[in-house]
């Protein structure tokens, strides 16, 4: 009978075909394994006429074998295709989500915050970014538990999608490290919207293993109105900074970095000078 | 065609507010009435407006209903004398509307075209200060007035509207009035300055349309709300204006040619982004 009962026999028959033929390429070929080199490649088939799908995915998960892919010779091929897709979907959405908090992850963060330094430069429309970092977050996990701990970075991640706005960006992009990217908002505006994010959350009550408790977070604040250039990683560094002065001078509060282009708000080229003054005056 | 009637607009500025910019419109409008010509003024200080208020007048739509679905410009122009002399009002007190963006003002513009086209001159009453507004509505007139009075902050706020017209937006011709001068030789030296400053730091020329002499009469007919080339004509100030009135039908005439070729209103050729 083909497949539907577990086949201890055929299983072990199978793991060690493929485990002899990973041996033998990812050992004298390890690239070939790993890479997707220039000029193609070959797929490697062998027929298990025993198999069907529901047993190669228990057995796929069992052994960690995700990419090996399987190709039922025997029915429509629509089953299977969508398994694909559905893997396909799921690691999509990994690649640029946190698993525990389902914000988006330092990489697609970085690239949109990329995309809004951009935007802020042609449009000259203001974007500001917030970094935040739980306070004595180690003590949290040693006091109560790394399950606990979990539960505070979840419930930051509900407040912060909560108050944002749809087309802003929250993301996990550390340990305990989160940022807000808010489009088209300025200095003043994002520390009115931070000390609400942070008033939220500091009320939010935690069961610990004894007694209930509450987090607290500190932020930096930078923002950009396009007058300067400026990449992402000098960006961080100046909302960083305010971070760290944040942390210094207590924690529990939202620190902004100075204006990085404060200077060209009044424009050199158009400004009326000295010398021109002294034409207009007749001096 | 583009421009049937080879309608000339002006568009009159001067950065700072107070120097008699809506006055000089006003009248300038009132001699080329005179002279025989169509007009229009079109108050175009989207957040003070106050060419309206110099009349007497109370409309109850303005330049900004235009935007609203189903208003059409002729229920929006009111006319001031019988043989097209017409103005259409601006509100006052709408911050929203001094910073028109581009697609609203192109939407605006759409909308005018078929109505300004019907006079010989559009005259735009730019508003103080130097607003998005106030520079598109300079760099769509075919010609800018510039309004300055011998004071130095006049001077310099006049100056720095030429500038940012000249250095972001590549606009060379400008004519400059020098508004309540004490006399000719005052007013000659103020224009002198200004324009010894352009040709220094800006490389461009001005031209000298003339001059407008302190008048009390002029104080006179705003206080009653009357045009001074209707209450008092022959006055000092009146004959001033008209003389400049004079330069500026000579200059459409002698550009009739030139004015069919671009649209009343609007870039002479399409540019690129700023």
């Amino acid at each position: 009978m083909p497949g539907k009962k577990p086949d201890q026999g055929r299983d072990a028959l199978l793991l060690a075909d493929l485990a002899a033929l990973r041996e033998a390429l990812c050992g004298e070929y390890a690239e070939a394994c790993n890479e997707w080199g220039e000029g193609g490649g070959l797929g490697l088939f062998r027929l298990f006429p025993g198999l069907d799908l529901e047993s190669w995915a228990a057995l796929a998960e069992k052994h960690g074998l995700h990419r090996w892919l399987p190709l039922p010779l025997d029915q429509a091929a629509l089953p299977h295709l969508s398994l694909y897709q559905q893997t396909l979907d799921r690691l999509a959405y990994q690649t640029d989500h946190d698993p525990l908090t389902g914000l988006a992850n330092r990489r697609s963060f970085e690239r949109a915050l990329d995309l809004e330094i951009e935007r802020a430069r042609r449009s000259r429309m203001p974007v500001c970014l917030a970094l935040l970092d739980l306070d004595d977050f180690k003590t949290v996990n040693d006091t109560h538990g790394h399950p606990c701990g979990d539960e505070v970075l979840k419930a930051l991640a509900r407040v912060l999608l909560e108050n944002k706005r749809r087309y802003d960006l929250a993301a996990r992009i550390g340990g305990e490290e989160f940022a807000l990217v808010l489009s088209g908002v300025g200095l003043v505006k994002s520390v009115e919207i931070m000390g609400r994010i942070l008033s939220q959350f500091s009320a939010e009550r935690f069961q610990g293993a004894e007694a209930g408790f509450s987090v607290t977070f500190s932020a930096g604040l930078a923002t950009y109105r396009g007058g300067v250039s400026l990449d992402v990683a000098e960006f961080m560094a100046l909302a960083d900074k305010a971070l760290y002065q944040a942390k210094g001078e207590g924690k529990n509060r939202i620190v902004s970095a100075p204006l990085p282009d404060v200077d060209k708000v009044t424009r050199e080229a158009t400004q009326v000078h000295a010398n021109e003054k002294k034409f207009l005056f007749g001096k | 065609m583009d421009n049937p009637n080879q309608t000339l607009s002006l568009a009159v500025l001067s950065g700072k507010g107070g120097v008699g910019k809506t006055n000089l419109a006003l009248n300038m409008g009132y001699a080329l009435h005179a002279a025989g010509h169509s007009l229009l003024l079109m108050d175009c200080d989207l957040g003070l407006a106050n060419l309206d208020v110099l009349l007497g007048l109370s409309p109850d739509k303005n330049l900004q209903d235009l935007l609203r679905e189903g208003v059409r410009p002729h229920d929006v122009v009111l006319p001031l004398e019988p043989g097209g002399l017409d103005i259409l009002p601006a509100a006052s007190g709408v911050p929203e509307l001094v910073e028109m963006d581009e697609d609203m003002q192109g939407l605006l513009f759409q909308r005018l075209n078929d109505l300004v086209s019907r006079y010989h001159f559009l005259v735009l009453d730019l508003g103080a200060g130097i607003n998005r507004t106030v520079l598109s509505f300079a760099k769509s007139a075919r010609r800018r007035l510039v309004v300055v009075t011998p004071e130095p902050t006049s001077l310099t706020d006049g100056y720095a509207v030429i500038k940012v017209l000249a250095s972001q937006h590549g606009v060379r011709d400008f004519w400059v009035v020098v508004n309540q001068a004490a006399d000719a030789r005052e007013a000659r030296q103020t224009f002198k300055r200004l324009d010894m400053a352009c040709r220094n730091f800006l490389n461009l020329e001005l031209t000298d349309l003339g001059h407008v002499l302190q008048d009390p009469t002029l104080v006179e007919a705003v206080r009653r709300q009357t045009p001074l080339l209707k209450f008092a004509p022959k006055s000092q100030a009146g004959r001033d204006i008209f003389s400049l009135a004079v330069k500026v039908e000579k200059f459409r005439t002698d550009s009739l040619a030139e004015l069919t070729k671009a649209p009343v209103l609007g870039p002479l050729q399409a540019t690129g982004t700023d």
